[in-house]
């Protein structure tokens, strides 16, 4: 049986910097996910990415997750999770309207039932306004 | 989707626009195999970008859980134009490896959206069970 657990975060930090994903859905603090019992690994990653307000022309950010914590049997890992840029020509008077699902990685990653996984998430390139990162993991 | 950012609202609005309430599990059926979920603007979108998230309660077996199925970003230039864009998406599609043991009681659909208020989108939700 898959079972969901999900985090987000305004990335507020600066670029190359990682900031620790613990905000529940409802705003509040739900801090680190413990694996829930039964489950032995991570089977899927999925993650969406906005930015949160106006975003910042002619730069673009790739965006990675860390998993780390005493609940991983093997060390630490960086996993991309998508991209984003924006662009202007001449004076802006147009917009732009996007749409999308979010992204559904297929992983295998041995955890032990129990322990804490820590989600920390960090952006490359330019800052480009105030992202929000959000992630569901699934455990089998 | 008209409530504020970081609220869960039920989804139970049929197709037909009828209160259809939450999804009844037909006889047999005991996981849910494949979650399909499709988000669109339904009004004129605020410039911010929102990640949306679906909350699944009621009848699964191992409790209440969250998923993240959809983003929205809108921009606007410093400007004022009139025009008019059409923006096609296709679904959030995700198949749960082990899917979702279900108990036997209705499933209860929520919806939220983080970041900040987009407007007013429109999310429709389609379970597979099996």
């Amino acid at each position: 049986m898959t079972y969901y657990m999900t985090r987000h975060d305004s990335m507020a930090q600066a670029v190359n910097t990682y900031v620790e994903l613990l905000t529940g859905t409802d705003g509040g603090t739900p801090g680190r996910i413990k694996v829930p019992d039964g489950k032995t690994r991570i089977s899927q990653i999925i993650s969406a990415i906005v930015v949160d307000g106006g975003v910042t022309v002619d730069i673009g950010s790739n965006f990675t997750l860390k998993l780390s914590g005493t609940a991983l049997r093997e060390a630490e890992q960086e996993i991309g999770v998508g991209g984003i840029g924006g662009t202007e020509v001449g004076t802006s008077v147009g917009n732009s309207l996007e749409s999308y699902p979010a992204d559904v990685q297929f992983v295998d990653i041995k955890v032990k039932a129990g322990s804490e996984l820590i989600l920390n998430g960090a952006y490359s390139g330019t800052d480009l306004g105030t992202p929000f990162m959000s992630i569901t993991l699934g455990f089998d | 989707m008209t409530q504020a950012t970081a609220v869960f609202a039920v989804v139970e609005t049929g197709a037909d626009g009828s209160t259809a309430g939450p999804i009844e599990v037909p006889r047999g059926k005991k996981f849910i195999t494949k979650i399909k979920v499709s988000v669109v603007p339904n009004a004129q979108p605020v410039v911010t970008g929102a990640n949306f998230i679906i909350k699944l309660s009621g009848g699964l077996a191992e409790g209440e859980q969250e998923i993240v199925c959809y983003s929205t970003q809108y921009e606007e230039g410093g400007g004022t134009v009139t025009s008019t864009k059409v923006n096609k998406s296709k679904p959030f599609e995700l198949t749960p490896p082990g899917g979702m043991m279900l108990n036997g009681n209705d499933i209860v659909i929520n919806a939220a959206y983080v970041g900040t208020d987009p407007g007013t989108p429109s999310i429709s939700v389609t379970l597979e069970l099996s």
